[in-house]
């Protein structure tokens, strides 16, 4: 909307998508349920982010679309802290925001802690 | 909608009506603080350059201390020296006065014989400049005439998730509406500045947003570092935050939606209205220094961890939507956004909230930090090396 506003032409449409993909999060997330416990910030991401400390064994829950979905934690995760939502092979991206974050240090299981201990920038390890 | 701001003879508006007491070296500091202390409305600042520096640092100095003096909140300077240093203050009153036209006066402790004889002459100097600065009155103006500066510090988690989504909303306001919204902080968009990029106004902003990641980053590996054995910090990483990557991401969403009209360099002023980005490290107290220079008359600063930080010219409000920091951190930080995390309110209508807030602190309102008289010491310049 401001990219036509300021006349950019071509260019507006690039910026819009840019605009669709970054803020996809604030209409579908907030304002969030308050059941929720966890928070999926975009489809394509592979952690979620934790709204309060997660005991081992305890269920994280978060929206994806409409659907509410549930993972038990295999280890404390605290507060604000990520949370594996699938099983990520060593090397392999994790994703937030529906961007590359790091890349797995070790095999990581969904429902693992996710963080420095297992994951680094891509540029730290060329 | 307008802001209540004093007008300036170069055209542009205070939030504040401060008078600079500005030491042109670091062997002027104490001199200057005493004058300020004394008198209401003068602020002062610790200068730790000015001598013993190569060209390099002798424009970074001068380009910061003299931004520092035509940010619109300054309604006049009186500059210090000591006289035999490098920043030799015939320059020093060259470069401000091609910045701005406000009064501007200048002593050398050399010059008058000693600490005493150039207080008592810088007391009456800057007495004159207060009661001329006490005559001003504010007058309503166009949000097109402000400059806020965004900074993101002692970030965590909710930083990224909600602080500052709000900031960009404040910023996209406030670009709709003919204002400027500045962030900075270049090593916290290492890994998002793809983003940045496509939305660049032009071709060549996207190319420069590229230029000065890698300048940084350049910079770093020519002694041997890199920017992620200081990033991100141990607070950060409690805070929920693993890489530099994961950092930026949260970080640039400071800068809203809007297009990026300008890269600026460090501590200079914008040439264009809407969101610029002004290249400058990521560590608050010197990012916040900078964006003043360049003119920013309000700064927003979002924090996931809390802190206390204030600038002598400018208001600092503090931000957080971290409700144990809000909590704990509550003589620091002026509001909470948790109502977001909590699910009670959106990222939109909190914005909405602090650009109305954000018009009251333009107005006088002041932060916390201020009420503290926080900022002295708080004014940080980079270097490009060693002193000499």
């Amino acid at each position: 909307m401001l990219a036509t506003g300021l006349g950019l032409g071509a260019d507006s449409l690039r910026i819009e998508v840019v605009e669709w993909v970054f803020w996809h999060f604030r209409a579908e997330v907030f304002p969030m349920d308050k059941s929720m416990n966890a928070i999926l910030i975009h489809n394509d991401d592979n952690v979620v982010t934790t709204t309060e400390l997660l005991q081992a064994g305890s269920v994280a829950r978060y929206q994806k679309d409409e659907v509410v979905v549930e993972i038990v934690s295999r280890e404390e995760i605290p507060k604000f802290h990520k949370i594996a939502v699938a099983d990520i092979e060593k090397t392999k991206p994790v994703y937030k925001y529906g961007q590359l974050i790091g890349e797995a240090l070790e095999n990581i299981s969904k429902g693992s802690h996710v963080h420095d201990h297992n994951i680094a920038s891509p540029k730290e390890k060329s | 909608m307008k802001f209540q701001g004093y007008p300036r003879p170069d055209g542009k508006i205070g939030t504040r009506n401060h008078i600079l007491i500005l030491p042109t070296v670091a062997c002027a500091n104490e001199t200057c603080r005493i004058i300020a202390e004394n008198l209401p409305e003068a602020v002062s600042l610790v200068n730790q350059n000015g001598c013993g520096e190569v060209n390099v640092n002798r424009k970074i100095t001068q380009t910061v201390l003299s931004g520092l003096a035509a940010n619109p909140n300054v309604f006049g300077t009186l500059m210090i020296g000591l006289g035999c240093e490098l920043n030799q203050i015939e320059d020093m009153s060259e470069i401000i006065r091609s910045k701005t036209n406000k009064p501007l006066e200048g002593l050398l402790i050399q010059e008058e014989g000693g600490t005493l004889n150039t207080i008592n002459k810088g007391l009456r100097i800057a007495q004159n400049l207060v009661r001329e600065a006490s005559s001003c009155q504010r007058e309503p103006f166009d949000l097109s005439h402000l400059t806020v500066g965004i900074e993101c510090g002692g970030s965590d988690s909710t930083s990224g998730l909600v602080a500052n989504p709000v900031a960009g909303r404040l910023s996209d306001l406030l670009v709709d509406l003919g204002g400027t919204a500045m962030f900075s902080e270049t090593t916290e968009i290492i890994g998002a500045e793809h983003l940045l990029a496509e939305r660049a106004a032009s071709p060549e902003v996207s190319r420069k947003i590229f230029e000065i990641v890698e300048r940084r980053e350049k910079q770093l590996q020519s002694v041997n570092e890199d920017v992620r054995s200081g990033q991100p910090s141990p607070g950060n990483k409690e805070g929920g935050l693993s890489t530099i990557e994961e950092k930026s991401l949260g970080c640039i969403h400071k800068g809203g939606t809007s297009p990026v009209m300008e890269i600026v360099e460090y501590a200079e002023n914008p040439e264009s209205k809407g969101l610029v980005i002004m290249d400058t490290p990521g560590y608050d107290v010197l990012s916040v220094t900078a964006k003043v220079a360049g003119g920013c008359q309000v700064i927003i600063f979002t924090t996931g961890r809390g802190n206390p930080i204030g600038n002598p010219i400018a208001p600092v409000l503090k931000v957080t939507a971290n409700k144990d920091t809000f909590v704990k951190m509550k003589d620091n930080t002026d509001l909470y956004f948790g109502e977001v995390l909590e699910g009670k309110r959106s990222i939109n209508d909190v914005g909405d909230d602090l650009l109305e807030e954000v018009i009251l602190i333009a107005n006088g309102k002041r932060t916390k930090a201020e009420v503290y008289g926080f900022g002295f010491t708080e004014t940080v310049m980079s270097r490009a090396c060693d002193y000499v």
